[in-house]
């Protein structure tokens, strides 16, 4: 029971200190939550370069199997809406979107 | 009014530019030719740019002071990277993209020698599937047929039923083997052929392993390279020839009832059919005439194999093979006929030495154009040790092919001697092997030909090969007739039947708009 009640002591330690860190990222420099997003972003640019590749070439697959054929620019313009939902479902928004 | 014109441009792009968010652009595809794997690599650039786009700030909610910024805006941040394309041959990877990759690829277990391989792209050339358990039976110029390969391969690739979480391999052969010929058992009846090999493998592996790495590919671990060497002593280390061949049977007599195509069962298609590897495993019934029949199972394996799986590619089945497949019999009476594809199919199956009255019965099947499967075959050294290089063709046929040999057997009269007539009196042969002399008479094997024909009667001399069966049909009546000096009997007319597989290939490069081939996608650089 004794012992118990010393083992305590650090847990509550650990707790202060998340609630620390969470208040200290709460008022954090901007510049590193900015530095954090650009390379979070970058990350999940580089990740998506061969999603686009690949939905690219299904598409056009897609559209020869069915005898038609995209335009460059609807190409690009169906792999750019491919691409904004999964950067809108990570949170990557329009500006004046929120 | 300039000001004014600056501040609706200004708004404009404003306007505009909160529309877009991400932009992605490709850039120019490049060709940079073929891989040691025999694919062919492209490579295009893509920028992703993301423009005017914010980011909620996650932590703002636990700020004290509540000062900071609820999200952070930012113009344009962009990557752009190199990818790396690889067009592979068709695979069931290419029809269930649920598989595993890892045990797909374009390498089908084949090879060909150089002479194959037509001068241009889009050529075609037909060859004819030929075993060479030993390397000994292998024609480094031969330029029409190919070989089939025994090459290693995982067991989680072709035997083992994975978790139900993830298709499995032997799940998917079922299913094209079910769509083919809706009967899902239909791929397990295979093995219960009896089946040998010249050395103790488990046979039933082997063909296992051979089908699958025609259906699937060579998986990614066992990839044949430029340079890889072919064993030719021992099984399946990595890549060897294969060995495995069907006891011979003797058909007894029957009728030609089948699943499709109808003939009347006396008809003489009927006695060749079940030497048809493909076509037999839908006889129900024996030929309706008993005759000596040569099946080489692995000939059924490869044929069944590119049939079926070809065929569930392009969404076709046994119903429509057998709407679309053409009959064609050829009689073969001039045995000196020029290097046509009958001459070659001819020396495929029987050897080119043996010269005899041959009828062809040819069920071709064709694929529907250019949309075909295609398969990448290894080209040999001219030594046939090691893999050179790699070709890649699309099917375009399939001919199941038999060839129904006719010989007449003579019996000299005279002490100890009997010979064959087989067909061409031109050729002269020696006693085979097992030929001894007894008290002067020489004595032939019973299929030796007749040596000499000097004191024959001219008439004789120069029959042609129609001609001497003719001769034998009207003599068969256990009498001695004269020819000349010697009299003759007609002991038996042989009739000897084979199986073959002969397929329709146009030599292509891959591309990566081409419906038949799989595609494999890398990043391989990012500036």
């Amino acid at each position: 029971m004794r012992s118990g009640s010393v083992a305590i002591v650090p847990l509550f330690l650990a707790i202060m200190l998340l609630f620390w860190f969470i208040a200290f990222m709460g008022g954090a420099n901007d510049t590193l939550h900015s530095i954090n997003n650009v390379k979070n972003l970058q990350y999940l640019q580089t990740k998506l370069l061969q999603s686009a590749m690949r939905y690219r070439y299904s598409l056009e697959k897609e559209a020869q199997e069915s005898g038609k054929t995209l335009s460059e620019s609807d190409l690009t313009k169906k792999v750019n809406i491919y691409i904004n939902d999964i950067m809108e479902l990570n949170g990557i928004q329009k500006k004046g979107n929120e | 009014m300039k000001k004014n014109l600056l501040l609706v441009l200004l708004l404009s792009i404003t306007i505009y530019a909160n529309d877009t968010t991400t932009v992605t652009k490709f850039y120019d595809q490049k060709d940079i030719g073929e891989d040691k794997y025999g694919n062919t690599l492209y490579e295009r650039d893509v920028k992703i740019d993301t423009q005017n786009y914010s980011i909620e700030n996650f932590w703002k909610k636990f700020s004290f002071s509540g000062d900071i910024q609820e999200s952070m805006d930012f113009d344009s941040i962009s990557k752009r990277g190199t990818i790396r394309i690889s067009a592979e041959s068709t695979s069931i990877c290419t029809i269930y993209n649920d598989l595993d990759t890892q045990g797909c690829s374009g390498q089908k277990p084949f090879f060909i020698n150089s002479e194959a391989i037509p001068s241009n792209y889009n050529d075609t050339v037909s060859l004819i599937f030929k075993n060479t358990p030993v390397v000994s039976d292998y024609n480094a110029s031969d330029a029409s047929s190919f070989y089939p390969l025994d090459i290693k391969r995982n067991e989680k690739y072709y035997k083992t039923q994975t978790s139900t979480s993830h298709i499995s391999y032997p799940t998917i052969f079922g299913k094209i083997f079910g769509n083919f010929f809706g009967d899902s058992s239909f791929f397990s009846k295979f093995f219960n052929r009896t089946v040998e090999t010249s050395t103790d493998s488990n046979v039933t592996d082997i063909r296992q392993r051979y089908i699958a790495n025609i259906i699937s590919g060579v998986d990614q671990e066992h990839l044949m390279t430029k340079g890889s060497g072919l064993s030719t002593t021992e099984l399946n280390n990595p890549v060897s020839l294969i060995d495995y061949k069907e006891v011979s049977t003797t058909a007894s007599a029957g009728s030609c009832n089948m699943m499709f195509l109808t003939f009347p069962a006396d008809n003489i298609f009927c006695t060749t059919m079940d030497s048809m590897p493909f076509i037999s495993l839908f006889i129900s019934q024996s030929p309706a005439t008993a005759s000596t029949i040569v099946t080489d199972t692995i000939v059924s394996d490869t044929e069944t194999a590119i049939i079926s799986f070809a065929g569930a590619f392009v969404g076709e089945d046994v119903e429509d093979y057998n709407t679309k497949v053409q009959t064609n019999f050829d009689n073969n009476d001039d045995v000196n006929k020029d290097a046509s594809l009958l001459t070659k199919i001819i020396c495929a199956i029987s050897g080119c030495d043996k010269q005899s009255v041959v009828k062809l019965y040819d069920n071709h099947y064709n694929f529907p154009d250019d949309s075909g499967i295609t398969m990448t075959f290894a080209v040999v050294d001219d030594n046939g040790e090691e893999v050179a290089d790699f070709e890649t063709f699309r099917l375009l046929g399939v001919h199941s092919v038999s060839t129904q040999a006719e010989g007449c057997l003579l019996i000299k009269d005279g002490f100890f001697s009997s010979s064959t007539i087989s067909v061409n009196p031109q050729t002269v042969q020696k006693c085979s092997e097992g030929g001894f002399i007894f008290m002067g008479y020489s004595y032939c094997d019973i299929k030796a030909d007749v040596t000499d024909k000097s004191s024959w009667n001219d008439e004789y001399k120069n029959m042609k090969p129609r001609e001497w069966l003719t001769w034998c049909n009207s003599h068969d009546d256990g009498k001695y007739h004269s020819v000349g000096w010697s009299d003759f009997k007609v002991q038996e007319n042989a009739q000897e039947t084979k199986g073959s597989l002969v397929l329709d290939l146009k030599r292509i490069k891959l591309d990566v708009m081409d419906k038949s081939v799989m595609l494999r996608y890398k990043l391989i650089s990012t500036q």
